[in-house]
């Protein structure tokens, strides 16, 4: 499909009004979080948050809800961002910087300020864009305009991929697509260039960092080349990193954050104090199974992708936005293959049960930029508890996920090309 | 799945709402309260129908240990609650809720929690913790309110606000008219 072909479908433009509709009116309260870091850049001139993070002063509401660990993401982020802030800074105006940093404690003022809506669709501008590079990537890898069509609405209209950048406003859309694009560089042979991307990737969330030893493995021809593409993939986030290195609060909560280990909270005893990480040994296998299975079967990049991060949510307490990382692979699947469209409607399912037991705000609350009153209606969290145990219903939930994880794995395995 | 329903939708209309009314949430120390010791904290309520007090107590050696929340208006206690320590949610404030008070606007109120001596509990050997920021507890309080109420209110809210931003909001609707109109004219093309 071509551009022209893309812009004007019905499919992008009906996916495209649903995002403008929900982008001013909804938000969790993090992109205020997120953007009390960003706006140091664009607004004050300060490069450095993490010295803001460390040594401001203690009554900025963001701090007093969050803490000052808040400032948790590398700094690509904080520098896209906030380029992105710098051009559209006219339209926010000069009210921003008081309408973030919070009115004291005064909370309903920031919900109910008059130009809030205006700040929500701004602050969302950045996911837009990395949203059509995403699928204008997505759409590369199929070749016949009848796959692109399916990919176009699986991914346009998908309910998870409309909910996580615009009605919730979480910012992981921007590592799913440079990441994205580096699997199709991939899959395209220019290895390289996909290693690069992978750690561009990283440079804003970690997670392709895990990733990167499956894609040397795979695109390298020798294990000399596996080293060098390696390398290449973890260059960009040493490069974009390394000038924060020497500040204790990055070093804390940024390159060794409790977040980015949350998969060996999982620990199987096995006697003694000694213990085993179930996503270390899946993993791990899942390493070996690419080894000896899937060397220079560049086609196949994105499967052990899909398998690690399915394994990675199945054995791991994730926040609910990181499964925007996975989507589009899931999306590349259920095109190529009809039957694991029943296995995307699973997890689509089992996503948004699991949302709706969160204890992280994350339902109506959302909502609160339309009127406050909407924070206090029922949760359906407690709704849940009225009708059954939420405890048991949300391991319900995580069970059912683990058990679909192995089976789309298992199935994977099955239907994946082998090395001769 | 009917009846699964039915609880859902009724409690859905029956529940109503318990909206934020005082907030101090900035908290810099912890005070220790061991048995037979109170702290308490006064506030005045904006509205009536107050119903729900959150202190911020913390219980990190997770001791059992009796524990009475006492709401008083001139030093005459008009609720009170008798939990145990176990209940302390130790990430969140603790939720203490009671029958709602109609008249409670413009009243003054103290919030006490008090952990029972030690004749009438075994003495922990180790305090609870409530957090506190200068004089005043890190707490907060909710009052009452329909669900047809508060759907109003948001309703009435929003088209309010409708008017306030005008330099974004008539760019952002003429925006969406044109989405709307190239896709109207999408689907004309391919039918």
């Amino acid at each position: 499909m071509t551009f022209k072909q893309i812009f004007t479908s019905k499919i992008f433009l009906l996916g495209l009004l649903i995002r403008f509709l929900v982008m001013p009116f909804t938000g969790h309260y993090d992109i205020r979080g997120i953007n009390f870091a960003v706006y140091n850049l664009p607004f004050k001139g300060i490069t450095n948050v993490y010295e803001v993070a460390a040594n401001g002063p203690i009554d900025y509401l963001v701090n007093v809800n969050f803490g000052r660990d808040y400032f948790i993401y590398p700094p690509l982020t904080y520098f896209t961002l906030g380029s992105i802030m710098t051009i559209l800074k006219p339209l926010y105006g000069g009210e921003f910087v008081n309408w973030i940093q919070g009115y004291g404690n005064d909370i309903l003022s920031v919900v109910t300020h008059p130009q809030v809506w205006r700040y929500l669709f701004l602050m969302k501008i950045p996911y837009l864009l990395f949203d059509f590079l995403l699928l204008t990537t997505l759409l590369k890898f199929f070749s016949k305009e009848v796959d692109q069509k399916r990919a176009l609405a699986y991914w346009w209209l998908n309910p998870i991929a409309l909910y996580l950048p615009y009605i919730w406003g979480q910012f992981d859309i921007i590592p799913a697509a440079v990441m994205l694009l580096g699997v199709l560089s991939g899959v395209k042979g220019k290895p390289y260039r996909a290693a690069i991307l992978f750690g561009l990737s990283a440079s804003f969330k970690s997670y392709p960092l895990i990733l990167l030893p499956l894609l040397a493995v795979i695109l390298g021809k020798n294990v000399w080349q596996m080293i060098k593409l390696f390398f290449a993939g973890l260059a960009p986030f040493i490069l974009t990193t390394i000038p924060f290195w020497g500040q204790e609060f990055f070093r804390k909560t940024v390159l060794f954050s409790w977040q980015s280990q949350k998969m060996l909270d999982f620990l199987w005893g096995i006697g003694g104090d000694d213990g085993i990480y179930p996503f270390v040994i899946g993993y791990a296998l899942i390493l070996l199974w690419t080894v000896y299975q899937l060397r220079s079967q560049k086609s196949a990049l994105y499967l052990p992708m899909v398998m690690t991060l399915t394994w990675y949510y199945a054995t791991t307490n994730f926040h609910q936005q990181w499964f925007i990382w996975v989507l589009p692979y899931l999306v590349i699947l259920a095109v190529k293959d009809q039957k694991l469209r029943l296995i995307g409607l699973g997890v689509i399912g089992l996503f948004f049960l699991r949302l709706v037991e969160l204890q992280a705000n994350v339902t109506n609350e959302l909502f609160i930029w339309l009127a406050p009153a909407f924070d206090d209606l029922p949760k359906s969290r407690y709704l849940i508890g009225l009708a059954y145990d939420l405890h048991k219903f949300r391991n319900l939930v995580n069970s059912f996920f683990v058990a679909l994880s192995l089976f789309l794995s298992a199935y994977l395995i099955k239907k994946a090309p082998r090395t001769v | 799945m009917n009846k699964l329903l039915f609880i859902i939708v009724s409690a859905l209309f029956l529940s109503g709402c318990n909206r934020i009314d005082v907030h101090q949430p900035l908290t810099s120390a912890l005070i220790p309260l061991t048995a037979g010791e109170t702290v308490s904290q006064t506030f005045v309520a904006n509205y009536d129908n107050l119903n729900i007090v959150r202190i911020c107590l913390r219980n990190p050696d997770r001791v059992q240990t009796p524990i009475r929340f006492s709401l008083l208006v001139d030093k005459q206690e008009i609720r009170g609650i008798d939990f145990n320590s176990s209940n302390i949610d130790n990430t969140d404030c603790t939720r203490l809720q009671f029958t709602p008070i109609p008249n409670s606007a413009g009243q003054m109120f103290t919030a006490s929690i008090m952990i029972y001596p030690p004749k009438e509990s075994n003495l922990p050997s180790t305090p609870i913790f409530v957090e506190q920021y200068g004089q005043d507890l890190h707490f907060s309080t909710n009052y009452y309110q329909s669900l047809s109420s508060t759907l109003h209110e948001s309703w009435t809210q929003f088209v309010r606000r409708l008017s306030l931003d005008p330099a974004f909001l008539l760019p952002y609707l003429l925006l969406i008219v044109i989405t709307i109109f190239l896709c109207c004219k999408s689907s004309r093309s391919r039918s």
